[in-house]
């Protein structure tokens, strides 16, 4: 029953990721790797402020928030005057550069050590230490991301993304200026990664620089992309999927050992069957040119 | 210089190494013009000229204006954001945006309602949103295009994407036209069609807009053109009454 | 240590962080030349060398230089299997660059998978590995450094002398320069494609091979050294063998200098760096920029 919990709880994490990622992939056209950057940012951002400033959940929210966001502007401004296979790179870059930081600046973050001992989170004094009701908080989060999201795509803003991920040119042919949208959108999707990592560092209580790693950031990517980019439930069909594929290979009788090779081959499969076959995923989206 | 004209070229001059492709090009839109460049065969320099009046290429000598300022060293997008509005040759519609989409796009332009906004929905937007999607589909009516909406750019066929495209231009919140083969690939009804929409845009708003065709086909406008020019081998040949 | 020998020590530490970062570099320049992949898969011919290296030196007991042949032909034969099939595949779609990198990810993921797979995650080393050390002017020099080292200048020299002086090279160059004019010359593209993808990827057997002999190996080394390459090229120009050397020498005297100044630890970051600058500097795009500038 606790690893059920658990399970929903990491979906329910996961799909804050997809859909913020979804953001940049699917509503901006910009296949990011930079999106765990955001996650890290609101958990140690969070966790660090819990810790060392001992300040109360909802202001150390606030804080990764901020900082997210902060860190999101720098991908925002790469993102309009990059072409699509240069921002792989910079936003390649960019997690690489914050992964290093978070080992190396070990007085701050505890380097790979990591940051032990976080807090569960407190509302008012009401504590949500029960892995259910953390599994709770998380589910209402993801809720009214998917409300926010819903909004911000159907609204001037989000026809604004649409423009700028299908014809750059004939955007600013309209007047429009990049600056108008980017740095909201890639604000907006920071926000919601620094959520999830905020809900992460309280439930794990406990943070290492590798759980933000390249290969989490690729298969952040890839849950985005298989399941179905600019979608509506396409980026949480994918997280779904790739939660629940570990448990599936279990269920055949392959050995733990053999659990993550087989699912990297599997994601292998997927990302080049996408990319030859289904640009647009599974439930159907963007269709990446 | 005409302080109160839309654009003004005074000998714009292009080559690519010793290709002369621009040669002593002077002319001057004013407000209220149906502007009409004619271009020869290939060569004629039509793809220079439309690029240095959209600042996407600077002119290796000579001089633009644009409302009365000068254009030197302005990018695209400085011209789009005082008032221009580029149609190119290829219909570019936002081909995974629906119809009405993307007309309400072009619509907000710059104006767009800020992210809160966006998010909270007060009063305000709701009635934004209702304005521009009545203006949207005024326009979708008047080209029987009502049931079109939920339709996506990228699924129309050619002569209907130029058509969309040019409808984004026109409820954008630009005050010049630059028109690169507006009815090249469009059959007749939907030529009439375009140039009557051209034509009505100016004079809704005669003391501001004005619109620059540059085409192969003087015969579509005929009759709507307050200019013709001829451009050929770079130089303009001759006035033409339109 | 008199400024002397501490100038050898820079310059020595320079060539070998330069030199592996060469020859992946080699690598990519050879395959994004001429199939325009930002070919991240790079990683599994490199990665294939190093367990064919480890496997003939275990069970087989060759020696090292023979081994490392083993290890370069295993790369030759992977990178051709995976241009023709996945690359050309998407060639044939005319897949776009964005979605031509996501398959050469999925490629590199179900690389290493498989490498995981077979050989398990733990790095693999050959204990009988043989290493000895010199001193000269005040310096030490290992077997590691004249391995390295020496591997990079004779590939340079052999690469820069096909280039430059044989019909191949010059069909190389072409191929790549112009591929549409190159066949449309009568010249078969396809043959020229393989002979330069396969060319590159047994650089980064090689490679792979000497990461293996003297390193040890796992299934998840290829990307990171990969992507080092990449830099290498982007910051070099866009040629086959001069600019992938620039770059490699920039890259290796930016990390020692980092770990004489500072620390080792922040010679990763150093590197990302100058990609994320390099990137940022060119808004056009990528390698694709520079196309033509450089001759070998």
């Amino acid at each position: 029953m606790n690893y059920l919990i658990h399970l929903i709880f990491m979906f329910c994490i996961m799909s804050l990721l997809t859909i913020s990622l979804d953001l940049f992939v699917g509503h901006l056209g910009i296949l990011s790797l930079a999106h765990s950057v955001f996650w890290a940012a609101g958990a140690y951002g969070t966790g660090m402020c819990l810790l060392h400033l001992g300040w109360p959940f909802p202001m150390a929210l606030l804080a990764g928030i901020l900082l997210s966001i902060v860190l999101s502007q720098t991908i925002a401004i790469s993102a309009y005057r990059l072409r699509h296979d240069a921002i792989i790179l910079a936003t390649l870059s960019l997690l690489m550069i914050s992964l290093d930081l978070l080992k190396n600046l070990r007085s701050l973050t505890g380097g790979l050590d990591g940051l032990i001992g976080i807090p569960a989170p407190s509302w008012g004094g009401l504590a949500i230490s029960n892995p259910l009701l953390q599994t709770v908080q998380a589910a209402a989060f993801l809720i009214v991301a998917v409300f926010l999201r819903n909004r911000i795509i159907y609204s001037p803003l989000g026809r604004g993304m649409h423009a700028f991920r299908d014809d750059p040119l004939s955007a600013v042919g309209l007047g429009v200026r990049p600056i108008r949208v980017f740095p909201y959108a890639a604000a907006l999707s920071a926000a919601l990664a620094a959520v999830a990592g905020a809900l992460y560092a309280t439930n794990a209580s406990y943070l290492n620089p590798t759980t933000f790693n390249q290969d989490q950031a690729i298969l952040l990517l890839v849950m985005v992309l298989i399941g179905g980019a600019g979608s509506k439930y396409g980026p949480l069909l994918g997280a779904l999927i790739l939660i629940l594929l570990p448990e599936a290979f279990r269920m055949i009788g392959i050995s733990s050992a053999q659990v993550g090779a087989i699912q990297q081959i599997f994601i292998g499969l997927c990302l080049i069957t996408f990319a030859g076959f289904r640009p647009r995923g599974l439930w159907g989206g963007y269709r990446f040119k | 210089m005409n302080p109160r004209s839309i654009l003004q070229t005074e000998k714009i001059t292009k080559s690519f190494g010793s290709f002369v492709c621009l040669s002593g090009v002077t002319f001057t839109i004013n407000p209220g013009d149906f502007f009409v460049i004619i271009v020869g065969e290939n060569g004629s320099g039509k793809t220079s000229l439309l690029n240095i009046i959209c600042g996407l290429t600077p002119p290796d000598r000579g001089k633009l204006l644009f409302k009365g300022r000068n254009t030197k060293g302005k990018n695209f997008s400085w011209f789009t954001n005082q008032g221009m509005v580029r149609l190119f040759q290829e219909p570019r519609a936002f081909e995974q945006s629906s119809v009405l989409d993307c007309l309400l796009f072009s619509h907000y332009g710059e104006k767009m309602p800020g992210t809160l906004s966006c998010l909270i929905r007060p009063l305000s937007y709701r009635q934004q949103e209702n304005k521009a999607v009545e203006k949207a589909m005024s326009f979708l009516r008047t080209i029987g295009w009502e049931n079109k909406t939920a339709a996506l750019a990228g699924e129309l066929s050619f002569g209907q994407r130029k058509l969309l495209a040019l409808g984004t231009a026109l409820l954008s919140n630009g005050d010049f036209l630059v028109l690169d083969e507006p009815v090249a690939g469009l059959d007749q009804t939907q030529i009439q069609l375009a140039v009557s929409l051209v034509q009505q845009w100016i004079n809704a708003r005669k003391q501001q807009r004005a619109a620059l065709v540059v085409t192969h086909e003087l015969e579509a406008f005929q009759g709507v053109a307050s200019h013709a020019l001829r451009l050929q081998n770079g130089i303009i040949a001759r006035d033409e009454d339109a | 240590m008199d400024l002397d020998t501490y100038f050898i020590e820079v310059i020595k530490n320079c060539l070998f962080q330069a030199s592996l970062i060469f020859l992946l570099g080699i690598g990519f320049s050879f395959n994004y030349r001429t199939t325009r992949v930002f070919h991240i898969a790079l990683g599994i011919p490199f990665v294939a060398g190093g367990y064919i290296t480890y496997l003939v030196i275990t069970i087989f007991n060759i020696n090292e230089p023979l081994a490392y042949s083993f290890g370069a032909m295993s790369g030759f034969f992977i990178g051709i299997l995976i241009d023709r099939t996945v690359y050309y595949w998407l060639d044939k779609r005319e897949a776009s660059s964005s979605l031509r990198l996501v398959a050469s990810l999925g490629v590199y993921f179900v690389g290493a998978g498989l490498f995981a797979l077979i050989f398990g995650n733990r790095m693999r080393v050959i204990t009988n590995g043989e290493s000895s050390s010199w001193k000269w002017n005040g310096v030490i020099i290992t077997t590691d450094d004249i391995i390295y080292i020496g591997s990079a200048l004779i590939v340079a020299l052999c690469l820069s002398i096909v280039l430059k002086r044989s019909k191949l090279g010059l069909r190389l160059q072409a191929g790549a320069d112009n591929p549409q004019l190159f066949q449309a010359l009568g010249y078969r593209l396809v043959v020229i494609r393989m002979i330069a993808v396969g060319l590159g990827s047994a650089v980064a057997g090689w490679a792979g091979a000497l990461e293996s002999a003297r390193n040890g190996i796992d299934p998840y080394a290829g990307l990171p050294i990969v992507i080092m390459g990449a830099v290498a090229c982007i910051l070099g120009g866009n040629s086959f063998v001069t600019g992938p050397l620039a770059g490699a020498l920039i890259l290796g005297m930016a990390r020692t200098l980092t770990t004489q100044i500072f620390s080792d630890r922040w010679i990763n970051t150093v590197s990302y760096l100058i990609l994320f600058l390099l990137v940022w500097r060119d808004p056009r795009g990528v390698i694709g920029s520079r196309f033509g500038e450089d001759r070998e």
